[in-house]
């Protein structure tokens, strides 16, 4: 039960970014939580859109034997001229999974009273965690998160225990350039750098790797002395809300 | 195998319930706007009834005929040119990993089929009873040729969307044989209209034998002299197999 990407060839041309990954190989074992730590010009849309199925590889393949989720919380697929339960019916039809239990499960994390609301109506933090919660209430062998903090103000310890609950339940694919964050709910982790991904079983080996380049970014770009801090900014970041 | 198949048709409905639902988006005010535009259309058409008449062989109903000509056409130009934007464009939805180009392509095209099945209902049905057409000859052979032109558009859509993969040019082709289908489709003649020498110009198009299909199931006064379902369903096969082929050929092509 794992994904395997094999000797896979990409061509990455989003915006800006220019680069190719080559001979890729990156294996998700079951039940393995694992970090993909990557910063704006790793390309990392590219390979996730590889894992999701929703591009191909330029060369190689990949073997998918278990289920996987969408890049959570990416929210294009909602219609914001429905309510949130008419989204949410859309994605239990859509995993076929018991509309009423499911929608009975969005519910109980908080957002019932908001269940029956417009989209457009309610306010872009409700509808973020939503996205998550929509996508975590779904059984999959393994989640992809691109964003932890979500929903902080209204329901602050939300997202922690969802997460906490898919890291016993099933995997965690965590997409971050936050190295604390990966170590907090990860045990191994890929670092994206230059069309390269290198392997971690050791968190700490992975941080180390990735805040050095994270420094040399900073030496090259001196006048950009932004730093993220944590991974809220991630979906701006790699764009991942495609 | 079944329940791989039960799979796929679930994600097929899924989809097509969101696209119908979206549908409410386009129309600000509901649906009542997607049965509100025809309704104008049809009104110009009781304008130029006299001109219609002028048209349409004296023996059959002039506003049945020209409705059970335009709806069927307009659901196999909307039905491919559905399919094909859906196929040729990256989708949102793919980013769900159990979605794939063909089900958001047949989901775009079952929708299409679904507006103007109502449309094709709400219309025909009324226009029929005022003009004496009712009840229609066969409605076997009438539905037979409905669903034949939803395959047809579609089977068309994954072709033109698997080339504007890798040739976005081809829509202004596809805007030509657009235009050329609504000039020799049957959408405004029935072929016992036209001299015989040059049927033989014209009867190679499949779509033209399910209008001929369609008008024959419903009048009991027309007997199509060329409408051959056997002639359809080769069309249909060859068709869908060389798009669903090239659809899964240029899957590996990166979006333009």
């Amino acid at each position: 039960m794992t994904i395997e990407l094999h000797n896979v060839k990409k061509n990455v041309r989003a915006g800006s970014v220019r680069l190719t990954y080559e001979d890729l190989n990156i294996r998700l074992a079951d039940g393995a939580n694992v970090a993909f730590l990557a910063h704006v010009e790793a390309g990392i849309e590219s390979i996730i859109n590889l894992i999701c199925a929703a591009d191909a590889p330029d060369n190689g393949w990949i073997t998918r034997n278990h289920s996987i989720s969408w890049p959570i919380p990416a929210s294009l697929y909602i219609q914001k001229h429905l309510s949130l339960a008419a989204n949410a019916r859309f994605l239990a039809r859509l995993y076929e999974a018991d509309e009423k239990d499911y929608l009975a499960r969005i519910a109980e994390t908080g957002l019932g009273p908001f269940m029956d609301s417009r989209v457009d109506k309610v306010s872009g933090e409700i509808k973020t965690v939503f996205a998550f919660v929509a996508g975590v209430s779904l059984p999959f062998d393994r989640y992809i998160v691109t964003k932890t903090a979500v929903g902080k103000k209204a329901f602050p310890d939300l997202t922690d225990r969802l997460l906490n609950d898919v890291r016993e339940r099933a995997g965690l694919l965590l997409v971050t350039p936050a190295a604390k964050v990966a170590a907090q709910y990860c045990d191994q982790a890929y670092v994206f750098d230059q069309g390269i991904a290198t392997f971690y079983d050791d968190m700490e080996a992975a941080a180390e790797h990735f805040n050095s380049i994270q420094s040399k970014d900073k030496d090259r770009d001196a006048g950009d002395d932004e730093e993220e801090e944590d991974d809220s900014d991630l979906q701006n970041m790699v764009g991942l809300d495609f | 195998m079944l329940a791989d198949l039960r799979t796929q048709l679930n994600i097929i409905a899924a989809l097509t319930i969101r696209e119908l639902q979206s549908l409410q988006k386009s129309y600000n005010y509901g649906f009542a706007w997607a049965l509100l535009e025809p309704l104008m259309f049809i009104a110009i058409l009781r304008v130029a009834r006299s001109f219609l008449k002028g048209l349409t062989p004296g023996i059959l109903p002039p506003t049945t005929f020209i409705v059970l000509g335009i709806i069927p056409s307009y659901m196999f130009l909307s039905g491919m040119s559905a399919v094909m934007k859906a196929v040729g464009d990256q989708d949102k939805l793919l980013q769900f990993p159990r979605v794939t180009p063909v089900d958001i392509g047949i989901a775009s095209g079952l929708r299409s089929f679904c507006i103007y099945f109502v449309l094709f209902c709400v219309f025909v049905v009324p226009s029929s009873i005022i003009e004496k057409a009712w009840p229609p000859d066969n409605i076997l052979k009438v539905l037979f040729g409905l669903l034949a032109l939803l395959v047809l558009g579609n089977a068309l859509g994954f072709i033109f969307g698997a080339v504007r993969r890798v040739f976005p040019p081809v829509r202004q082709f596809v805007s030509y044989y657009t235009l050329a289908n609504r000039m020799i489709g049957g959408m405004l003649f029935v072929i016992t209209q036209i001299p015989s020498t040059l049927w033989p110009w014209l009867t190679w198009n499949p779509v033209l034998h399910c209008s001929e299909m369609i008008r024959d199931g419903w009048f009991v006064q027309y007997t199509s002299p060329i409408a051959s379902p056997a002639y359809v369903l080769e069309w249909i096969f060859g068709l869908l197999l060389l798009g669903l082929s090239l659809e899964r050929f240029v899957r590996r092509i990166p979006y333009i």
